[in-house]
């Protein structure tokens, strides 16, 4: 049954005929910035629902966004007691691990946020992780130019990672965003709902390599509260020796 | 992390901050707190988040300490301090339900802290679980530092569940086990205020003052209920003994000679020149005393002396008198209901934008609509807001004997001047309302509350739309909501007291909130008119009477506070007084389905006369 929801699911989107390219990469941009969410910063509640090779687990977490490059989260166990907590500035990155007694430092690049956040190895940096909870990806303007049924598509490769992204080009929202490598897809991000503040509050994040596959839904979202730069860094406990990561 | 602990740091910090270096101490002693043994462990990691949240909420940015909180409780969560602090914080953003998530986390891990416990029982207490916030609240009365809340909580909780005996018997034991607090006697008195229960709530200011003579709460507490049991002499005389402690207060010999006033004593002209001699030439004071004469009916003496406090400006100044006192006497003659008067004094300002308003108000009184409209049209470079020109606009048409004149002469008006969407919506559903269309009112105001959900006018609006469509649980769920969260307001008090007693529903539940809108805002005339009602609602006509009077010397022109007195007085039988007020009320412009029913009650009044 599940194969055929599939197969007629399949059909559905080959059905719909694909729109007209954006003329420009700048009318593409345009689109994007029209549905871009104005706002600097957000916090809300996350539940989390996990599908990997352990197999299904569902978790909450706070998460708390400021761009350009900020972001903290807490992890909930199933006690209501934090269990791991996550926090970058955008150069620095600090993960709190309470079930493994660690504290982990280091700079934030693509590679420390893969290694510290395993659940979505998303391959990009801190910047980019912001801009995609806000719903925004930066494009380049050599990017080659498509679509995929009713929606926009933009394609560019850099540091030999490919990034796909599709565009509704009435709304400007981004729908998805995908990176490969020697077309091996890496990562798959799809966001299925949006607030009406332009942030996304519903993404299904797939890492064929990890297999890892997360529906990350936001609730009791809070726009622009007050986040000072203290919020996104996190000190270790005296009673544990900070290991440091690089990458 | 412990009080003790946090409170070692913070001492520590202050101390590093204040003191010059020291030479460093032989020995230790007397130099360092030694920690209780109890204290725990201190992480320095979280502290600096402690403080950085402490900071924030204690300056008014709830939503800039939740962060820091959050982080804190990182480094210690079994901290009962850390969880109170941050459900404090979501306390203050309005967000009860996530305050009180925090408050189960923190009681998970410590059950019986006092704070946590005195925290959530009190918001169990606002939410109305008051069995919850009994048993919550009890773990909270041997700390000095939640007695207060812990034991008025307990005692209010006790009252609502109709346990009043167990409640009065609480009040003693509680005022017996803390002799020195003369605050938690206040609050308690306060609560035995609300609850109707004035003998009791009257000894328990009276110990609370017998504690500490100079208490204004309990003195103002003493003075409120002996007033409210038909003895303003002795209210007078209670709160003359503050004079021992506060000999120059000129508002509090304002406040005496008033209720001298209201006994008919002598002895209110005594206090009232005591308050005018004390006032000297201090415009500040002066206007109390104009203001005290004229909420209590002396108009004449507070014109007066207004006018003598524009002398007293002008020669000080060496111009022309402030514009605000010019506005103060303007706005006087036409809450007397007399526009020319108040026209005649606007004369000489009547370019300004800042007595627009008032001017316009007058222009629509004396019938001159299209006049009044041009004034606030105008007015739109000038210090009101756009949402009060619109909504002033939109009384000001309602005067107009053509409905859909008005309604094209707003719309004309709304678009001309630039107004936004949510200006024009709620002029519009104000005319409505004016015009009798509540139930077109009503989906205009809930389409705006809908897309506006938090906004607290427009939260009222709805309630008070639903209400007067007969929508009576809808409108008392949203007061209730706005009530829990600001237990200490006096107008949503009211609101939530005003629509269930005019409903005639809960007469008991609307009785509580009005006495405490009443304690917290005694001498404003609307509040005076809610609790007045409400007594007619429960046919204690002679209080109502009383009350009424008084609100409405206070807003003599007022014609929901006339119908409100009319009535009181037809329950009494005085016809003649009954149809003076009915009148008046019907030459203050109502609304129209207030109108209506003028009409009908002058009518009926004759026949029966």
């Amino acid at each position: 049954m599940k194969h055929l929801v599939l197969v007629f699911a399949c059909l559905i989107v080959a059905c719909v005929p694909n729109v007209t390219p954006p003329p420009s990469v700048a009318v593409l941009a345009d689109a994007m910035q029209r549905g871009r969410s104005p706002h600097k910063a957000f916090s809300a509640d996350v539940s989390i629902t996990y599908f990997g090779k352990e197999g299904r687990a569902k978790a909450g977490a706070s998460l708390a966004v400021a761009r350009p490059g900020s972001m903290r989260y807490e992890l909930h166990g199933p006690h209501e007691g934090v269990i791991q907590a996550f926090a970058t500035n955008g150069f620095e990155l600090q993960l709190l691990d309470f079930q493994n007694n660690r504290f982990v430092y280091g700079p934030a690049t693509p590679d420390t946020l893969d290694k510290l956040m395993q659940f979505a190895p998303l391959h990009q940096s801190a910047e980019a992780w912001v801009g995609m909870l806000f719903g925004d990806v930066a494009m380049p303007a050599g990017a080659e130019l498509g679509s995929r049924g009713p929606l926009w598509g933009a394609r560019w490769t850099e540091d030999d990672v490919t990034r796909e992204v599709l565009v509704d080009p009435e709304t400007g929202h981004v729908k998805r965003l995908r990176a490969l490598r020697s077309e091996v897809v890496l990562s798959d991000v799809e966001v299925e709902d949006h607030h009406a503040s332009g942030i996304p509050t519903r993404l299904h994040m797939r890492v064929e390599s990890a297999k890892v596959d997360i529906e990350v839904r936001l609730r009791e979202l809070t726009i622009d509260p007050e986040l000072d730069a203290s919020v996104f860094v996190l000190d270790a406990p005296s009673a544990l020796t900070p290991e440091r990561i690089d990458g | 992390m412990s009080r003790a602990t946090l409170l070692l740091v913070v001492s520590s910090l202050v101390a590093c901050a204040a003191q010059p270096m020291a030479p460093r101490p032989a020995t230790l002693d007397g130099y360092m707190i030694v920690p209780p043994a109890d204290a725990g462990h201190l992480d320095p990691a979280g502290v600096t988040h402690v403080m950085r949240g402490l900071y924030f909420l204690e300056n008014g940015h709830p939503a800039a300490a939740i962060p820091h909180f959050r982080v804190a409780l990182l480094y210690d969560a079994s901290s009962g301090y850390l969880h109170q602090k941050l459900a404090e914080a979501w306390v203050s953003e309005g967000r009860l339900d996530r305050a009180r998530g925090v408050l189960e986390q923190g009681l998970s891990r410590s059950p019986t802290d006092p704070y946590l416990t005195t925290m959530a029982g009190e918001l169990a207490r606002r939410n109305k679980r008051f069995s919850e916030a009994v048993a919550l609240l009890e773990y909270g009365l041997d700390e000095q530092h939640t007695v207060l809340v812990a034991g008025s909580g307990l005692a209010d909780a006790l009252a609502w569940q109709k346990k009043t005996a167990e409640a009065e018997g609480r009040v003693v034991d509680l005022m017996n086990a803390n002799p020195a607090r003369e605050d938690l006697a206040a609050q308690l008195g306060g609560v035995l205020e609300d609850h109707g229960r004035l003998g009791t709530a009257l000894a328990t200011y009276q110990r609370a003052r017998a504690q500490k003579p100079s208490s204004r709460d309990a003195a103002f507490g003493e003075m409120r209920v002996l007033e409210l049991m038909g003895r303003p002499a002795e209210a007078a005389a209670s709160l003359a003994r503050l004079f021992a402690y506060e000999p120059d207060d000129v508002a509090l010999y304002v406040q005496v000679a008033r209720l001298y006033r209201r006994a008919g004593s002598p002895s209110a002209e005594a206090y009232r020149a005591e308050a005018l001699r004390l006032a000297g030439s201090d415009l500040a004071a002066l206007g109390i005393v104009a203001s005290g004469d004229i909420a209590e009916g002396d108009v004449a003496a507070g014109l007066a002396l207004v006018e003598e406090m524009r002398r007293i400006a002008a020669a000080d100044m060496g111009g022309p008198p402030p514009i605000q006192l010019t506005a103060f006497l303007a706005e006087a003659h036409r809450e007397r209901g007399e526009p020319t008067k108040c026209l005649a004094e606007l004369q000489a300002v009547a370019d300004s934008p800042d007595v627009a308003r008032t001017r316009a108000g007058c222009l629509a009184d004396a019938g001159r609509v299209a006049d009044a409209l041009t004034v606030l049209a105008r007015a739109v470079t000038g210090p009101a807001s756009p949402r009060e020109l619109a909504l002033d606009a939109a009384r000001v048409l309602a005067l107009e004997p053509d409905e859909a004149v008005a309604r094209r002469k707003l719309e004309a008006f709304l678009k001309i001047r630039g107004f936004g969407p949510y200006e024009r919506s709620l002029a519009t559903a104000t005319l409505a309302q004016h015009l009798g269309h509540e139930a077109e009112a009503m989906a205009l105001i809930g389409a705006l509350h809908a897309v506006d959900a938090t906004n607290s006018d427009l939260r009222m609006r709805h309630a008070d739309a639903l209400a007067r469509n007969g929508r009576i649980e809808e409108a008392v769920t949203i007061l209730r909501a706005m009530v829990e969260e600001q237990p200490e307001d006096p107008t949503r008090l009211n609101a939530l007291g005003f629509t269930l007693a005019d409903a005639a529903t809960s007469l008991d539940e609307a009785e509580v909130h009005l006495r405490h809108a009443y304690r917290l805002g005694s001498e404003e005339s609307f509040i005076v008119d809610s609790l007045g009602w409400l007594a007619y609602q429960k046919k204690s006509y002679e209080l109502a009477e009383r009350l009424l009077v008084r609100a409405s010397r206070a807003s003599p022109n007022d014609p929901e506070i006339l119908l409100h007195l009319g009535e009181t007085y037809r329950a009494r039988g005085k016809r003649e007084e009954a149809l003076a007020c009915f009148v008046k009320a019907l030459n203050a412009h109502p609304a129209r389905p207030m109108k209506a029913r003028l009409e009908q009650l002058v009518q009926a009044t004759r026949v029966s006369s």
